[in-house]
C-alpha cells in the first residue's frame, strides 16, 4: 500500500481475532498498531515479516505509512473480514488471509515423550550467550556487575519468587502459583513488563507439558480465572498476551521454539528469532519457557546467581551449565 | 541530599527499546543518579520502592508511563524536560520514518534501483546471513559480510562460490573496509593514495590505514577478509583474491597484508602469491617471526605500526626498515608511585590491539595475563579480576553478550577503569580509543570522567595512576580528533602514536617500578 492507497491486504490472521467488533485505535508503533474492541480485546495489526500473534492481523506489506495516519482513539470497525478506520480512510482486507493458530498443542502433534534434555540445554546455552543483560536473564546467568539498582531489585524479587513458584508448580498447588504470579504481573521494564513475558513463557511450557502430565493440565485449568484477574494489574497489551496464554495461544516465534524443543528442530535458531522481540521481551519469554519446563533446576540457577550477587563469590555459585 | 522527581504520562505506549533508551539517556544526564521509564504497574511501583526510589504516583495506572529521575534536586526538572522532549522527538521520528519512501526489502529490489552496484553489505543475524550472501553472489555482487555467527562450513561454501565467479566475500565478521574511498562499518576517514591493504583483522586494518594517512600517504583500498580467512580450511581465499585485485589495480603501488598467525601452509601459499604480485608487499602476521616470513618481494614486519611505516617508506622510494621500534623508556616527570604499584592494566576495545599488546608486553615485561592470551602469556583465570600485568579484550564475546561492542558503548570499560583504580597494584592503565564511523561519537565524554574518578579513588589512598593511550583516528573522522585528543590530554592521558608505542611507553613506566621488569626490558 502506498500513502495514497486505501486497501491493505493481510496474508494471515490469528485464530482469536474477533469476527465482528466496534473498536478504537489503542496504540501505534512503526511496525504494529493495536485496536481495542469495546469488550477490551486487543487486535494487533502487524507489518509484513512480523511473527504472527493469536490476536494479530499480519499485512502483506509494510504498514508504516498507515501507522503515520493513525491516532489513539480513532474509531475502528471489524466486520466482514475487514478492519476499517474510517477517519484514517483505510481498510485492511483479510478475507483471503490464512488463519493462523498459535496453540502449542497444534505445534506438538503426537508428542508423548519427555522434552529432549539436549534441546533444553541448547535453549539454556543460547540464552546464556545472547540474552541481554536486562530483564529476567540476569537472574539466571549474570554476574550482576553492571546492574542498576532497579535491575538488582528485579533480580532480588525473582530470586524470592521463582523458587516458590517452582515448588508450587511441581506440587500442582494452584493457590500458591497464583499468589507468586501476583508478584510478577506487571513487574519490570518494557512495554510488556519482564514479569509478564516470563509468565507467558512459563504458561507455554505448562501447555506443552499438559499433553502428558494430567496434573499440569489440571493446574492450567485452575489458573484461568484467577490469573485472568491478575492480568488487570498490567497494561492492556500485556493483558491480552496473558489472556491468550492462559487459553493456550502464543506468539508464533514462541510456538516455534516450543516446536523445536519438543520436536527436535533447531532450538538455537528459533530462539535467536524469538530473542529479536522487543528489547528483552523475547529473552524474558524464553526464560519463562525454560523455567516452565524445568522449574526446580531453573530456580536453582536463580538462587545460585543470587548467592553470588550477595556474597560476591563468583566461583562459588555461578551456574556454568544446568544438568538438564 | 538526593531528590526524586516523578512524571506520569497517561496512556503512553512506547516500545521496549525506546523505553530502555530513554532510561539510559536520562541516567547519563548531569546530576542524575538513576532514572527509570517503565509502565506504572503496582508491582513496578513496589519495585521502585525496593530500589530506594519511593515515588508518589497517585492516580497512575498500569497503562500509564512512569518516568522517575533521582539525583541532585536542581538537575531534575531539566532532566524531566529532556525526557518529555525525547518522547516528542521519538513520535516525530516515527512519523518521519513512516513518510519516507519504502526502502528496498531485498537485494534484488536494491539492485533494481541501483543497477550499477557491484557490492552488497550484509548485516543480518547469523542464521540468515549466509543465505543472503549467497543471494548476493548469485546476483554477481561482491559481498561484505558484517554478520558473525556464520559457520566455517558456510564461509567456505560462500568463498568457493565467490572464487569461481571471480568475486570476493569480505567476512564473515568483517567489521572494517574502505572501498573506493568509502569507509564501511567501523572504519576511519583516510586520504586516498597508493597503499592497498588486505587484513583479516578489523582494528588491524584501522591502525594501518590511520597511520598511513598520518604519515602523509593514503589508501587505495582496504579489504577485510574476516578473521578465519587464513585458517587451514578456508585457505585465505579472500586474502588471495584481495591480493590479486590490488596487484592488478593501477592505483595501488604497495600492498600490505595483515593477519594473526595463519595456518603454516596457508601462510606459505599467501607469501608465494605475494612474492609474485609484481609490486612490493609488506606483511604483518602478528605473532610470527618476520625472519621466517620475509622473502624476495615480501617485506615482513612485527607490528602494525611497522607495516604502515614500511609501506609509506616504499611509496617514498626509501628502503623499508626491519623495525621502527625504539627502546622503551619512561617519560620524565612521572609522579611518585606507591610501593604497592607495579603493574600495567590494559583495557582494550580493539581485539587486534589487545592481541598485539599482549605479544609486545609479554616480550617486554613477562608475567602478562589476558582473556585472549598469546604465546608466552597466561590466560586469566577470572576475567573480572586482573592479575599482575593484565590486558583485557573487552570486545571478546564473553563481554559483549547482549551489549553493544565496547567501541560503541564505553560503560563496561569505564566500570573496569574504576575497578582497576581500586587495586593498589595498578600503576598504569593502558587504553585504545578508536575513532571513525561506527565507533562512539564522543569517547572523551565517557573516558574523561572515568579517568578523573579513578584518579580521585587512587589519590584518596595515597596513590597515583598513569593513563597511557593511543587514539586510532584521523583529523577527518567524525568525532573531531583534535577535540578528543585535547580533552584526554587535559585529563592527563599520555599519548603514543600507535598501539605498539603505547605498549612500549607503558612497559617503560612499569620498568621503573620493579627491578626484575627493568632487567628484562634491558635484555629485550
Amino acid at each position: 500500500m502506498t500513502d495514497e492507497g486505501k486497501v491493505l491486504f493481510a496474508d494471515s490472521v490469528g485464530a482469536r481475532v474477533p469476527s465482528r467488533a466496534r473498536a478504537q485505535v489503542h496504540s501505534v508503533f512503526l511496525r504494529a498498531c493495536n485496536i481495542e474492541t469495546e469488550s477490551g480485546e486487543l487486535v494487533t495489526l502487524l507489518a509484513a515479516g512480523s511473527g504472527n500473534l493469536p490476536h494479530g492481523i499480519r499485512c502483506a506489506s509494510p504498514i508504516a505509512p498507515l501507522c503515520a495516519r493513525l491516532r489513539q482513539g480513532q474509531t475502528a470497525i471489524l466486520e466482514g473480514a475487514t478492519l476499517r478506520v474510517p477517519t484514517a480512510d483505510f481498510v485492511v482486507d483479510f478475507s483471503r488471509a490464512a488463519v493462523w493458530s498459535g496453540t502449542v498443542a497444534a505445534a506438538l502433534p503426537g508428542v508423548r515423550g519427555a522434552e529432549p534434555q539436549g534441546a533444553l540445554r541448547e535453549l539454556w546455552e543460547t540464552l546464556r550467550e545472547h540474552a541481554p543483560d536486562q530483564g529476567v536473564a540476569p537472574a539466571l546467568f549474570s554476574s550482576g556487575s553492571r546492574r542498576s539498582m532497579l535491575g538488582r531489585a528485579l533480580v532480588a524479587r525473582l530470586a524470592q519468587t521463582l523458587p516458590i513458584l517452582a515448588r508450587a508448580t511441581e506440587a500442582g498447588d494452584a493457590g500458591a502459583v497464583v499468589s507468586t504470579l501476583g508478584a510478577l504481573v506487571g513487574l519490570g521494564a518494557g512495554l510488556t513488563p519482564a514479569g509478564d513475558d516470563l509468565i507467558v513463557g512459563y504458561l507455554a511450557a505448562l501447555w506443552s507439558r499438559s499433553h502428558r502430565e494430567p496434573g499440569i493440565a489440571a493446574l492450567l485449568r485452575a489458573l484461568v480465572v484467577p490469573v485472568g484477574q491478575l492480568s488487570l494489574h498490567t497494561n492492556a497489551i500485556s493483558r491480552q498476551m496473558l489472556l491468550d496464554a492462559l487459553r493456550g495461544h502464543f506468539a508464533e516465534r514462541l510456538t516455534e521454539v516450543v516446536r523445536c524443543v519438543c520436536g527436535g528442530g533447531n532450538v538455537a535458531g528459533a530462539s535467536m528469532r524469538a530473542l529479536e522481540i522487543g528489547h528483552s521481551s523475547g529473552a524474558d519469554v524464553l526464560c519463562g519457557l525454560l523455567f516452565g519446563y524445568s522449574p526446580t533446576l531453573t530456580a536453582g540457577s536463580v538462587l545460585a546467581c543470587a548467592t553470588e550477587n550477595y556474597s560476591g563469590d563468583r566461583h562459588a555459585a555461578r551456574p556454568a551449565a544446568i544438568a538438564f | 541530599m538526593s531528590a526524586t522527581l516523578v512524571k506520569i504520562v497517561p496512556r503512553e505506549y512506547r516500545d521496549s527499546v525506546s523505553l530502555m533508551q530513554l532510561s539510559a539517556m536520562l541516567g547519563k544526564l548531569p546530576g542524575v543518579e538513576q532514572a527509570s521509564a517503565a509502565m506504572a504497574t503496582e508491582n513496578n511501583l513496589a519495585l521502585l520502592a525496593e530500589a530506594g526510589l519511593r515515588v508518589d504516583a497517585k492516580g497512575a495506572g498500569a497503562s500509564d508511563l512512569l518516568i522517575v529521575v533521582q539525583g541532585e534536586k536542581s538537575a531534575l526538572p531539566a532532566a524531566m524536560e529532556e525526557a518529555m522532549k525525547s518522547l516528542t522527538r521519538q513520535t516525530e521520528d516515527n512519523g518521519a520514518e513512516a513518510r519516507v519512501a519504502l526502502r528496498p526489502r531485498s537485494i534484488q529490489m536494491a539492485l533494481k534501483t541501483t543497477p550499477e552496484a557491484n557490492m552488497a553489505l550484509i548485516s543480518t543475524p547469523g542464521d540468515y546471513a549466509a543465505a543472503e550472501a549467497m543471494k548476493a553472489l548469485r546476483l554477481g555482487l561482491n559481498v561484505m559480510l558484517f554478520s558473525n555467527n556464520v559457520s566455517e562450513e558456510e564461509e567456505l561454501l560462500l568463498k568457493r562460490f565467490a572464487r569461481d565467479a571471480d568475486l570476493i566475500v569480505m567476512g564473515p565478521d568483517c567489521g572494517t573496509a574502505i572501498i573506493n574511498g568509502t569507509p564501511l562499518a567501523f572504519a576511519n576517514v583516510v586520504k586516498r593514495g597508493p597503499v592497498g591493504v588486505v587484513g583479516a583483522s578489523g582494528t588491524g586494518l584501522q591502525q594501518v590505514t590511520v597511520l598511513v594517512d598520518r604519515l602523509g600517504s593514503g589508501i587505495s583500498q582496504a579489504i577485510g577478509t574476516g578473521g578465519r580467512d587464513l585458517h587451514r580450511d578456508i585457505g585465505a581465499i579472500s586474502m588471495l583474491k584481495g591480493l590479486k585485485d590490488l596487484a592488478a589495480d593501477p592505483a595501488t603501488q604497495v600492498i600490505v597484508l595483515i593477519s594473526k598467525p595463519p595456518a603454516p601452509e596457508v601462510a606459505e601459499r599467501v607469501l608465494a602469491e605475494a612474492a609474485q604480485a609484481g609490486k612490493p608487499v609488506v606483511v604483518n602476521f602478528l605473532g610470527t617471526d618476520p625472519k621466517q616470513v620475509g622473502r624476495k618481494g615480501v617485506h615482513a614486519v612485527k607490528t602494525l605500526e611497522d607495516a604502515a611505516r614500511a609501506a609509506v617508506a616504499i611509496v617514498k622510494g626509501e628502503k623499508p626498515r626491519d623495525s621502527y621500534a625504539e627502546a622503551p623508556s619512561a617519560p620524565s616527570g612521572l609522579p611518585r608511585f606507591a610501593n604497592t604499584q607495579r603493574y600495567v592494566r590494559g583495557l582494550y576495545s580493539g581485539g587486534t590491539f589487545c592481541y598485539e599488546a599482549t605479544l609486545l608486553l609479554g616480550e617486554l615485561l613477562g608475567d602478562v595475563y589476558s582473556n585472549t592470551p598469546t604465546h608466552g602469556t597466561t590466560e586469566l583465570a577470572d576475567i573480572w579480576q586482573s592479575r599482575q600485568h593484565t590486558l583485557i579484550d573487552l570486545g571478546d564475546d564473553v563481554f559483549t553478550r547482549g551489549r553493544p561492542h565496547p567501541m560503541i558503548d564505553y560503560r563496561l570499560r569505564t566500570e573496569r577503569i574504576a575497578k582497576e583504580a581500586e587495586d593498589p597494584e595498578t600503576a598504569v592503565i593502558l587504553l585504545d580509543v578508536v575513532l571513525g564511523y561506527g565507533s562512539h561519537m564522543d569517547p572523551s565524554s565517557e573516558l574523561v570522567p572515568a579517568i578523573n574518578r579513578a584518579r580521585t579513588t587512587a589519590s584518596a589512598q595515597g596513590r597515583v595512576i598513569v593513563f597511557v593511550g593511543q587514539i586510532c583516528g584521523t583529523a577527518a573522522d567524525p568525532q573531531d580528533f583534535a577535540r578528543q585528543t585535547r580533552a584526554l590530554a587535559d585529563a592527563g592521558m599520555l599519548f603514543a602514536e600507535s598501539n605498539a608505542q603505547a605498549v612500549r611507553l607503558a612497559a617503560g613506566i612499569a620498568s621503573t617500578l620493579a627491578p626484575s621488569a627493568a632487567q628484562r626490558l634491558r635484555k629485550s
